[in-house]
């Protein structure tokens, strides 16, 4: 009975070390990216694009940064709606949870294009580079949508 | 007949009456200004560089809204909502007049109506002015608008500000508010009505 028992055990603990492997680091994949038709313009150029970063790995991740050849600066903003006030503020990183994802859509996250070099034309496709803490970097190409 | 049924009938009854009043569509699908209120009178320069009398409007269904054009995401939502409203309203578009006005005159020039409205339709209607035009315009349909300095913003400032659309009817009185977000389908039903 107890070299049974001892046995039992050791086999449990065995299977429970084999179940419990280092979690994998973030695994990111970006859903269908888009834009808005938008204006050129050194300041009055501006456009949003939105898509969703899905994170299938066991470790969170953050896009810190995203850069693009259509625009001078990009940035990273957030929309906040209070009894129908809008307001609008730049946001150092956002996190894609563990086994989660994070929504750039309107009224939530956007990568802000300033200064446009050209117009954001319905159809035109638009290559972004993002820049994840963990992840790296991944360009992506969002394309233009009608309104 | 079995006494459970006869017991059943009043609260059938009951279920029935509530039912009638729930079925019984809301006139308007937007807020009402109850009582409603006559519609501030402005003139300001729209995107051509033309006056713009909101009076000389009347007629009309009106759409108001106040943003601005490096707002990329709730300012172009609701003009992409107004154009689906445009289409669906068919002909009878050509009674409704849709109006942008600007809370950021510094960088919404003119000209840069003059390119941003375009990109939603070119019947849609932008305006802008001085300051001293402005602000009087913005108090008389209690808009919030607060001009956000950010060093971390090569924007170098945001506005934020009210997204609500203010509807005024053809007899140039401000009838309804509709919220940001609010669907085509139940702006077109409001102006519909306010079209008969």
């Amino acid at each position: 009975m107890k070299l049974q028992h001892g046995i039992l055990l050791m086999v449990m603990l065995f299977l429970a070390a084999c179940s419990t492997p280092t979690p994998t680091g973030p695994s990111i994949t970006v859903q269908e990216p888009w834009s808005r038709p938008a204006v050129s313009g050194e300041m009055s150029g501006v456009g949003g694009i939105f898509m969703t970063l899905f994170n299938a790995g066991e470790t969170a991740d953050r896009l810190i940064a995203a850069r693009s050849d259509v625009a001078a600066t990009v940035e990273l903003h957030e929309t906040i709606m209070e009894n129908d006030v809008m307001k609008m503020r730049p946001v150092p990183a956002i996190e894609i949870p563990a086994g989660g994802q994070v929504e750039l859509k309107p009224g939530r996250y956007h990568i802000m294009l300033i200064g446009l070099k050209q117009e954001l034309q319905p159809g035109d496709k638009i290559k972004v580079t993002l820049t994840f803490e963990q992840s790296g970097e991944m360009t992506i190409e969002a394309e233009v949508r009608a309104p | 007949m079995a006494r459970w049924t006869r017991r059943l009938y009043p609260w059938l009854l009951a279920v029935l009456f509530l039912a009638a009043c729930g079925s019984r569509p809301p006139a308007f699908k937007g807020t009402v200004l109850n009582p409603p209120k006559t519609a501030t009178d402005f003139t300001l320069t729209d995107q051509t560089g033309q006056p713009f009398t909101l009076n000389a409007q009347q007629g009309s269904v009106v759409l108001l809204y106040f943003g601005y054009t490096a707002c990329p995401d709730v300012c172009p939502t609701t003009l992409g909502t107004w154009k689906q409203v445009a289409e669906q309203l068919g002909a009878d578009a050509a009674r409704v007049r849709f109006v942008f006005v600007t809370v950021d005159p510094e960088r919404d020039t003119v000209e840069q109506l003059g390119r941003y409205l375009p990109l939603f339709s070119p019947d849609f209607v932008g305006l802008t002015g001085t300051p001293e035009a402005l602000e009087p315009v913005y108090q008389a349909y209690a808009v919030y608008h607060q001009k956000v300095l950010r060093a971390d913003s090569a924007l170098g400032y945001l506005v934020d500000h009210t997204a609500t659309t203010y509807v005024i009817d053809p007899t140039g009185t401000w009838r309804l508010l509709e919220s940001y977000g609010t669907p085509a389908e139940d702006i077109v039903h409001d102006v519909q009505l306010l079209l008969k």
